[in-house]
């Protein structure tokens, strides 16, 4: 149920990727998809019954969750991240040379 | 119990992408887009993953909202018409 | 700007999105994924550090740290790099002409008041980190988080060398740390202190060493991020 809603958040974030016009609705929509796609490592990790991995007696090492996803997803949040503000850095300096927002009207490559 | 809590997190979340992806204004889409990222925190919390859920919580929803508020306010000098 | 025709690019991308999604839901419905031996169990079994694990209680720190620490060296380096390239560009914007907007009564005035529980929280995380959930990143942020109300309060925090200075001091020692394990003996990140008292502070070797200056460095550089994002005219 959770890993079906989270490639369904995904591809909305897809969705609104391909058809919004406004820049910063893009970057967003990205930041959409990009949840999905943690929600989806997360919901796989077989967390039903399990405890968090921080393990209490150093004898008992079963019964917990798998750690390995959660620490690619600690990973890929704060790539994302500096990711976006990367893009929003080069989104306000666009709109400081052209003074627009809308990617219809970026014609600067079209001969 | 908690699956059903869990399952009204994730619908309240994909009406909220929705929302942020066909909003008007974009100071109602970034807020939107902020409402994913505390929703995202919780269903980590919930899924056994606390370390996922703290860093969602500082970097995912805190500092990415800032960001995208001050490139708003970069980027809207004259034309807040523009959707 | 009235579109002539329905872009047809468009329906091909619904179709193949939907004929993913639903070949794609019998995989995570299967229960085949459950029943084969995990990476994550593995590692978990060497986390408590019987033999040549990690020494600390929370599997997560143990995975990014230390088998997975060369991850980790080029996150850090993924952030070094965003932060210089959003001041590359920001950093020589002159002043816009722009009303300046009030800060918050509010805000402005319950400053004092929040500052300090934002770096003792920050400092706990970043501490704890290899004893309870937490760690370098988000400790970072969370301390880092004071000098962003700083400066939505209106003040003027000046941009000084010294921020500079303590980010690429706290990345170098990250590095020296970790080579010193070529010097003893060990791999490159590998483990050459005393383990100590599993589940106490003074516990796990090089690994709280390195997260609290991986804090350090998340921290300063967040701070430099965010005000070239906000300067306007901060100019030295």
């Amino acid at each position: 149920m959770m890993s079906i809603s989270s490639i369904l958040l995904m591809l909305i974030g897809l969705w609104g990727a391909i058809t919004q016009k406004n820049l910063i609705k893009i970057f967003i929509s990205l930041g959409i998809a990009e949840t999905g796609v943690n929600l989806l490592f997360i919901s796989i990790a077989d967390y039903v019954g399990k405890k968090a991995p921080i393990i209490a007696d150093p004898n008992i090492v079963t019964g917990y969750a798998d750690p390995l996803p959660h620490a690619l997803i600690l990973t890929s949040i704060v790539i994302g991240t500096a990711v976006t503000a990367l893009g929003l850095t080069f989104t306000a300096r666009y709109y400081c040379q052209k003074g627009t927002l809308d990617i219809s009207r970026m014609k600067e490559l079209k001969n | 119990m908690i699956n059903i809590f869990m399952i009204i997190i994730m619908i309240s979340m994909i009406i909220a992408a929705i929302k942020a992806i066909t909003a008007v204004k974009l100071l109602d889409s970034i807020f939107f887009f902020s409402f994913i990222g505390i929703g995202a925190t919780i269903l980590f919390a919930i899924m056994k993953a606390p370390d996922v859920a703290l860093t969602e919580a500082a970097v995912g929803t805190g500092l990415i909202t800032l960001v995208f508020l001050s490139t708003l306010r970069k980027t809207s000098k004259e034309d807040e018409h523009e959707s | 700007m009235s579109r002539k025709f329905i872009n047809p690019l468009k329906f091909i991308w619904a179709i193949a999105l939907i004929l993913i999604f639903v070949n794609l839901i019998p995989v995570f419905l299967s229960t085949d994924l459950k029943a084969e031996e995990r990476v994550g169990d593995v590692l978990l079994s060497m986390t408590p550090g019987n033999d040549g694990g990690a020494g600390i209680p929370n599997g997560v720190t143990a995975v990014v740290v230390y088998y997975r620490g060369l991850d980790t060296l080029g996150e850090v380096s993924v952030l070094f790099l965003v932060s210089t390239a959003v001041g590359l560009f920001f950093g020589r914007e002159k002043s816009e002409t722009k009303s300046e907007t009030k800060p918050n009564e509010i805000v402005s005035h319950s400053k004092t008041l929040v500052l300090p529980h934002f770096m003792l929280t920050g400092l706990y995380i970043i501490f704890h980190g290899h004893l309870s959930p937490g760690g370098g990143f988000q400790g970072g942020v969370m301390a880092a988080g004071m000098v962003l109300l700083l400066l939505l309060a209106g003040d003027r925090v000046k941009q000084t060398k010294a921020l500079h200075f303590i980010e690429g001091f706290a990345g170098s020692l990250y590095i020296i740390v970790a080579t010193l394990g070529l010097y003893f003996g060990v791999s490159f990140l590998g483990q050459y202190l005393p383990l100590g008292e599993f589940n106490t502070l003074l516990s796990g070797g090089i690994l709280p060493v390195i997260y609290i200056f991986v804090g350090i460095k998340v921290g300063t550089e967040i701070i430099g991020l965010y005000q070239n994002f906000q300067n306007k005219e901060a100019e030295e």
